[in-house]
């Protein structure tokens, strides 16, 4: 009885030690246990589904360079349904609370551009993104918006180049330009210095407005061009215009975008930087925001690798042979 | 706990719940354990024993783990920062050894015959730049330093056909047969080098130097972009101490040099000691503290650098050190816990037994103890308990013997008291048939002495008179047994009635004075004044005063017999005092028991039969009263009685 009586006693002092030291251990086994690894989103949308162009395959290998495993430790979510709204899409991204948004053309930088200020976006575009706004140089661009951009201000004479090596009788070469464009991005010089070495008058045919391409291409003819170029700019349905004129005035050409559908367009060649490698780029400018840079801090990335495609049904159609050294190094042919 | 009633009620009932809690924590067990008196802190002193040893070996043991597993965790971030360093340092040797190969396999041609480069030479820089992405441009330069070919991915190269490089480091160095690795320069944002090989159209003969620039971007992003824990960062350095690439795009936009950070210069120096740290502490550009390691890219006399902070770097050595703290704490509570229960295990079954010893020191022999410990105490206990277990027998038996014999005491005294009773009886019906043949003497006798009184001689009236006296002292004698008798038999009743004592003390002297020799000794009544009338028997108290009286005359032959009276507290105080012979100490405490007279040979030439004061002592009994002697031999004795002045006491038996 008196025995029992000091047991309950042990019980009552033992307890609250007892009680103590387990909550200590769990405590500490609770703050033991690994915390899991954040999950990254990574949100994607705008022209970059074309599986033939394997530029959404180019991005994923972007990311395995950089150890990331998609499902484990990172999740992408490419929003691809056609004709669904840019606006709504960057919209839902957001409500997401992605960590990145991936815009892959213009309209889908802009719709992510305003759906929101703080979440990074990642924009692969073709062209200049100083000229659209969305960043404010190249070097810093300052906002929530950073990338690739398919430009850089020599390939000008690269194009006269290429132009001058297919046909290399070409002593005329008429340039479609855009003062607009050119204000921001000075492309037109490195087109004048390639033309002084390589020998080459050129024809400059400022395009204002849509209408206007169709116009100067009549001009131009007049002035009896070897060969054309087309300069950046982002007036209307200019490159298409000079394509149909072109084919109907059996001129070559060289075009800035290879991610044009040549075929489709009736254009000669294209050089320009390349997608894949663009959005594979574009996978380590992702990795440095997802490590915590800034935006605004992470220069606009230009390409270094280009791709140059030749149709060779469009020379066949205006009489002319791609000398072999050119077609040797093409990276698409058109036949 | 006073209150102030006029207290806001919140303080009220802080104080009430600080009372409260203070009880609750008086109450716990352990608590109380600590606060006992020094005679019982065996459990305390045990405990701290304990928590002396256990905590002694645990925290010693545990310090040794912390020290150890800091000094190893210190080693271990060492360790992996300096193999992330190395890791680095290798991938980007590889891939600029890689791009030399690749530069020297695109001079390799099947035709031989022509040692002159020339403008044909455009299809193998080109097969270059589709080999080696990571080139943008390729110049071929002649034996004599002059560009004969050159191509670019993004601009147009035909001006710069035909300058003249035969004074650049890449040619004059590659001509020699060697590969040359320039130095980084930018290109907006993006690094560059440019290296160069040497165009052998056999083996050691050098026709021509193949001049690349090779970005560096891929690779110093990946290297860049190493990231050990969650801040730690990676750069890599020039040897002449330019930023060409960090986590940090910023620092590398803004052409940081870092020549004035020491450990950064110092990684360049050639260190031959082995034993040089794996990572140091250092404040980086940022003015951090930071731990940080390095490895050299020889091949381009760079340093990639792997940092990162201190508190990052540090911060799993803490968390094991807390770990095996916490581990170390829970340890020594359980352990002091289970020394405590051990102590308690111990002490409590001791306080047990002594509760049980107490409880049979206050005479509760049923004591029992439940003690189931299983040990030595157990033991103890049971040993106790047998203990106590004889002790209750041999209680009972004890008892058992005292009540056996209380009853043959009964028995006997029984026995004693109707052996007595018989006695009695017998002495009364003795007496009686003794008194009245005796009385028939007397009385025959005195007429025959009365009638013949001058008709015998006087010798014969002599032995007459003998006869007499010898009658009357035997019935006397007889009157005495026969009141012992009656006393005893309880047949003598008192009778209460208003006595003046004056009147009984004159009554009794006058009837002493005739046997006290009146030449020798005197006869003294001293009666206090306003003595009250007394309730009691006239009687009985008339024969106690007779027979002291006669008593005192008898051994008195000179002196004096004083008899007084007073009131004293209350009760009558009679002293008969004479200056007779008196009696020595041994026989005091006899005189008042029956036929005991002195031993001594001075008394026994007295007449008397020892039955007088025993008369005298009973019948003061029944008057409730009591008698005291003192008596001093050769001076005389002094007999006291005090009674009851108004005595109510019923027939005694």
């Amino acid at each position: 009885m008196l025995y029992r009586d000091a047991k309950s006693r042990i019980v009552r002092t033992g307890l609250p030690l007892f009680l103590i030291a387990a909550v200590l251990t769990l405590t500490q086994g609770f703050a033991a246990a690994q915390q899991p690894a954040k999950v990254l989103r990574v949100g994607i949308f705008g022209n970059l589904q074309n599986p033939r162009d394997g530029i959404l395959n180019a991005f994923r290998q972007g990311l395995s360079e950089l150890s990331y495993i998609e499902g484990q430790n990172i999740i992408l979510d490419p929003r691809f349904i056609r004709r669904e709204n840019f606006n709504s899409i960057a919209a839902d991204l957001v409500r997401q609370q992605v960590d990145v948004i991936v815009a892959g053309s213009y309209p889908a930088v802009i719709a992510a551009m305003k759906a929101t200020k703080t979440i990074p976006i990642v924009m692969i575009i073709p062209g200049d993104p100083v000229l659209t706004g969305f960043v404010t140089s190249l070097e810093r661009p300052g906002g929530n918006v950073t990338g690739v951009s398919g430009l850089t201000p020599e390939l000008g004479g690269k194009w006269l180049e290429l132009v001058k090596e297919t046909v290399p009788s070409t002593k005329r070469v008429a340039v479609f330009w855009n003062r607009e464009a050119e204000n921001y991005f000075p492309i037109w010089k490195s087109v004048e210095q390639a033309a002084h070495a390589l020998a080459v008058d050129l024809q400059w045919l400022e395009v204002r407005i849509s209408t206007d391409t169709r116009r100067k291409f009549r001009s131009a003819v007049w002035d009896r061009p070897d060969a054309f170029i087309v300069l950046p700019s982002y007036v209307r349905n200019m490159m298409q215009e000079v394509a149909e004129g072109a084919l109907k005035n059996r001129l070559p050409g060289i075009f800035w975008r290879t991610d044009f559908n040549l075929d489709d367009m009736g254009g000669l060649m294209a050089y320009g930087a390349n997608r894949r490698e663009q959005s594979r780029r574009a996978a380590y400018v992702v990795d440095k925001i997802l490590k915590g840079a800034k935006p605004a801090n992470l220069p606009v990335e230009l390409p270094k690798s280009f791709e140059l495609v030749i149709n060779l049904k469009i020379a066949k159609e205006i009489g002319i042979t791609v000398p072999s050294r050119v077609l040797a190094w093409a990276d698409k042919v058109i036949k | 706990m006073i209150l102030d009633p006029s207290a806001p009620f919140r303080t009220r009932s802080r104080l009430r719940i600080f009372d409260f809690l203070r009880a609750k924590v008086q109450r716990l067990s352990f608590v109380r354990i600590f606060r006992r008196r020094r005679r019982e802190r065996l459990v305390r002193d045990y405990f701290f024993v304990s928590v002396l040893l256990i905590a002694g070996g645990l925290v010693s043991a545990g310090f040794l783990e912390i020290y150890f597993r800091y000094a190893e965790g210190l080693e271990q971030v060492g360790y992996t920062q300096q193999d992330a360093a190395t890791a680095a340092a290798l991938r980007i040797e590889r891939f600029i050894q890689d791009v030399a190969t690749t530069m020297k396999a695109a001079t390799k041609s099947a035709d031989l015959s022509s040692s002159r480069i020339s403008k044909g030479f455009e299809f193998e820089l080109k097969r270059l730049l589709f080999l080696a992405p990571v080139i943008t441009e390729a110049i071929a330069l002649d034996h004599d330093g002059f560009i004969r070919a050159q191509v670019s991915r993004f601009r147009a190269v035909a001006p710069l056909v035909g300058s003249d490089l035969s004074r650049s480091a890449a040619f004059q160095e590659s001509k020699l047969g060697k590969s040359y690795f320039g130095t980084v320069y930018f290109r907006g944002s993006d690094p560059y080098i440019t290296v160069a090989v040497p165009i052998e159209r056999l083996a050691g003969e050098v026709v021509g130097v193949l001049h690349a620039e090779t970005s560096l971007r891929d690779i110093l992003d990946v290297v860049s972009s190493l990231k050990l824990g969650s801040v730690g960062y990676s750069y890599v350095i020039t040897r002449s101490f330019d930023l060409i690439a960090h986590a940090n795009t910023s620092l590398v936009l803004q052409r940081r040099n870092l020549s004035q950070l020491d450990y950064v210069k110092a990684a360049f120096q050639p260190n031959p000691d082995a034993s040089r740290p794996r990572a140091i502490v250092a404040y980086n550009v940022l003015g951090q503290k930071v731990f940080s390691s390095h490895a050299l890219v020889p091949i381009l006399g760079w340093a990639v650098f792997i940092e990162r902070p201190v508190g990052e770097a540090y911060a799993p050595i803490y968390a094991s050190l807390l770990r095996t703290s916490i581990l170390l704490l829970i340890g020594l509570g359980v352990a002091l816990l289970a020394s405590f229960f051990v102590a308690r295990r111990v002490v409590w079954p001791l306080a047990t037994l002594r509760r049980g010893v107490d409880q049979i020191g206050s005479g509760d022999l049923n004591a029992c103890l439940e003690i189931k410990s299983g040990d030595e105490i157990e033991m103890l206990a049971e040993a106790f308990n047998r203990m106590a277990a004889n002790l209750r027998d041999a209680y009972t038996g004890l008892e058992r013997k005292v009540a056996e014999r209380t009853q043959a005491l009964t028995i006997a005294n029984q026995k004693l008291a109707e052996a007595s009773e018989l006695k009695s009886q017998f002495l009364a019906n003795v007496n009686h048939e003794l008194r009245t043949p005796v009385s028939a003497i007397l009385g025959y006798g005195g007429l025959v002495l009365s009638d013949t009184e001058s008709q015998i001689s006087a010798a014969q009236k002599a032995n007459l008179q003998d006869l007499l006296k010898n009658a009357e002292r035997l019935f006397n004698l007889i009157d005495s047994l026969l009141d012992i008798a009656m006393i005893e038999a309880g047949k003598l009743e008192v009778q209460i009635e208003a006595v003046e004592l004056e009147e009984i003390i004159r009554s009794v002297t006058s009837t002493i004075e005739a046997s006290v020799d009146k030449n020798h000794v005197r006869l003294i009544r001293c009666v206090a004044p306003n003595l009250p009338v007394i309730n009691t028997d006239r009687d009985k108290l008339k024969q106690i005063l007779l027979n002291l009286l006669d008593n005192a005359a008898k051994f008195t032959e000179r002196g004096e017999i004083r008899i007084s009276a007073s009131q004293q507290n209350g009760t009558l105080k009679l002293e008969v005092a004479d200056t007779g012979i008196g009696i020595n100490n041994e026989d005091l405490n006899q005189v008042f028991e029956e036929f005991r007279r002195g031993e001594s040979s001075s008394i026994k030439k007295y007449r008397g039969t020892g039955l007088g004061l025993a008369i005298v002592k009973r019948l003061v009994g029944l008057l409730g009263g009591n008698i005291g002697v003192s008596s001093t031999v050769g001076e005389g004795s002094i007999f006291t009685v005090t009674l009851p002045m108004d005595y109510k006491g019923k027939r005694l038996a």
